[in-house]
This record gives C-alpha cells, structure tokens and sequence, in this order.
C-alpha cells in the first residue's frame, strides 16, 4: 500500500486527539490542576517530598518570560525555525527532483 | 524531561556535566569530520536539526493528565550517530535554558545526558542491532524512535531518582514514582513520534537516497527494497 504510514500516522494522531478529549472531558471533568506540564509535576514532587529549595534559577543569570503567553511565543518562534529549516530543504530536494524527472522526460 | 534550573543539588548538577563534556567532545569532533568529507550532507544535518527544534517546542497534552514534549532525536541519531546528536541536542537545549527559561545551565548536563546523550545511544544501538539481522527498515526505525523518546524520560527519572531518594523506600521508590511522572506520560508521545519518523525517512528514500546510503543507513541494495515496499 503506498500510503500505508502516512495512513497510520493520522490514526495515530487522531487516536491521540481522541484519547486527550476522553481524559480532558470524563477523567479530569472540571479538575483546574489538569495538564501541567510534567516537568512542573516533577519539580512539585522534589519540593513536596524532599522540603527542597532551588539553590540558583533561571531570573539569577538571563532572560525569563514575563508571561504564560509570552513564553509560549517563544515555542512557537522555537518550532518555527526549525519548521523553516525543514520545509527549506525538503522543499529544495523536491524541487531538485522534479526538475531531473522532467529532463529525463526530454530527452525521453 | 527538563529538570528546571536549581532542581538539582550542586554535586549532582556537576556529576552531570563531567558525564556530558567526553561526549560532546567527541560529538564536535565528529560533527567537524562530517563537515569536511561529506559536505553534501549539511541540509540532511539541517533537518535532523530542524526536527529537534520543532518536537522539542511541541507541548503535549498526554493520558496522564499532564502535557509533555516528544524529543525529535531519532532522525539525527539514525543518521549522523549518537554523539552528533549530542551536540545539536546540546544546542537546543542552550537555547531554551537561556531564553525560554525552560531548564537551565546547571542542569544542562543532566539533561543533555537524558535528551542527547543515552535516549539516543540506545536507539542508535537497537537500530543498529536490528538492521543487522534484517529486521524491517520502517519497523527498525520506529522502535529507535520510540526508545530515544522514551528512554530520554526514563534517564530524567533515574537522575531525580539518584538525587532525591525517598526517605523510606529509597532510590527504587523514589524512581518508580519520577517514572510514573515522566515515562507514563510519554507513551503515547513516543509512539505517534515513532511514526512520524517512519514517514520522514520515507520521504528521505524517495528524494536522497543516496544520503542514506552515505551515511551507511542503507546499502543501494537495501533502498530499492525499501522504496519496493511503498511502491508496490
């Protein structure tokens, strides 16, 4: 089957989209501390069970962002470049491609 | 799997780091290699690269009910080796400990070692394990994948797990509980991750091919077999 993965990889996202939605709706029905990041759960466990205190953080030496939305940006910036830097290669290697079928059409 | 600035105790932040330098050494010295005998593969290092800065951007949520990010890893570990990937995995991770205050510096070794350093390796060496007694190329491909993704969390619990051992119950307790924060949500993450890296090296067969074969991913042999297989 030609699109045998590709075929696979959406049932794999959908069943992930699905499965999201079931927790989101029926397991953490109106749970406000739902969907924290893990490093976050992580980080609360090392302060809850062993009465740590970070000894440095990151405000201590560089840029923090101010805001949720802010940080969230910077992600989205993050994944853009390399979103560019792929679709820039793959999209060179099909065009390098398409020409080369294209001569060999020619001269067919 | 980023353990946050100061969330670990200075001699472990230090162990860390002197795990991490050997390797990303080694990583530079391969990566200087590759660009000097084989230069045509910069846009493939590129989007081995690109895959790391995306997937790693990606705040997921997961069955757990906490979010969590898949690592990116597996294209530049299948290709270029694990210890490149340490460097670019490196960068990546500089980059978001110094502006997105996600991580930090000194727990940058720590979590290279998790991220770009053993998650990697054990893909790499499952890969390589599996190409050689002919297991399929796409199924080969989404078992590294799965493991670089899944072991880089299983590291990460490990590290907390050997910096904050559970006052009664110890190391394993303790380990079994960090597992439970980040490999368990990582499932599902790594498995739709697994799959997306199959479809991206079959676009790689279809377009360069010769990359892989290259870089010794496949033989000649082996890619009119793979490319056989989506074509039929």
């Amino acid at each position: 089957m030609k699109y045998l993965w590709e075929t696979l990889l959406i049932i794999g996202i959908v069943a992930f989209i699905g499965v999201f939605l079931f927790t989101n709706t029926v397991v953490y029905s109106g749970d406000t501390d739902g969907w924290s990041g893990s490093d976050n759960v992580g980080a609360s466990l090392i302060l809850e069970n062993n009465n740590y205190t970070p000894w440095i953080t990151n405000a201590d030496y560089t840029f923090v962002p101010p805001s949720g939305e802010i940080e969230s940006c910077l992600f989205a910036l993050q994944a853009t470049f390399g979103g560019l830097l792929i679709g820039w290669v793959f999209g060179g290697w099909t065009t390098e491609r398409r020409i080369k079928k294209n001569n060999a059409n020619k001269q067919n | 799997m980023h353990i946050m600035e100061g969330f670990l105790p200075i001699e472990w932040a230090i162990f860390w780091w002197i795990v991490m330098i050997p390797f990303l050494i080694i990583g530079c010295y391969q990566l200087k290699k590759l660009i000097k005998e084989h230069r045509e593969t910069l846009p493939l290092l590129g989007v081995a690269g690109g895959f790391i800065f995306v997937l790693s951007a990606l705040k997921l949520p997961s069955v757990t009910g906490s979010c969590s990010h898949p690592t990116g890893t597996a294209l530049s570990t299948i290709v270029f080796g694990p210890f490149i990937t340490t460097v670019i995995g490196t960068i990546v991770l500089v980059f978001q400990a110094l502006f997105l205050a996600h991580g930090g510096i000194t727990t940058l070794g720590a979590n290279v070692v998790s991220m770009a350093l053993v998650g990697p390796l054990v893909g790499y060496l499952v890969f390589k394990g599996l190409r050689k007694v002919n297991f399929n190329f796409f199924g080969t491909v989404f078992i590294a994948a799965v493991l670089c993704d899944l072991m880089t969390y299983v590291v990460t619990s490990l590290e907390l797990a050997l910096a904050f051992p559970a006052t009664s119950g110890g190391f394993l307790l303790s380990f079994g509980t960090y597992l439970g924060v980040f490999a368990v949500t990582q499932v599902p993450l790594a498995i739709v991750e697994g799959l997306l890296f199959i479809v991206i090296f079959k676009y790689i067969t279809i377009l360069k091919p010769d990359l892989l074969v290259k870089m010794h991913v496949l033989s000649e042999e082996a890619v009119s077999k793979v490319k056989g297989e989506f074509e039929e």
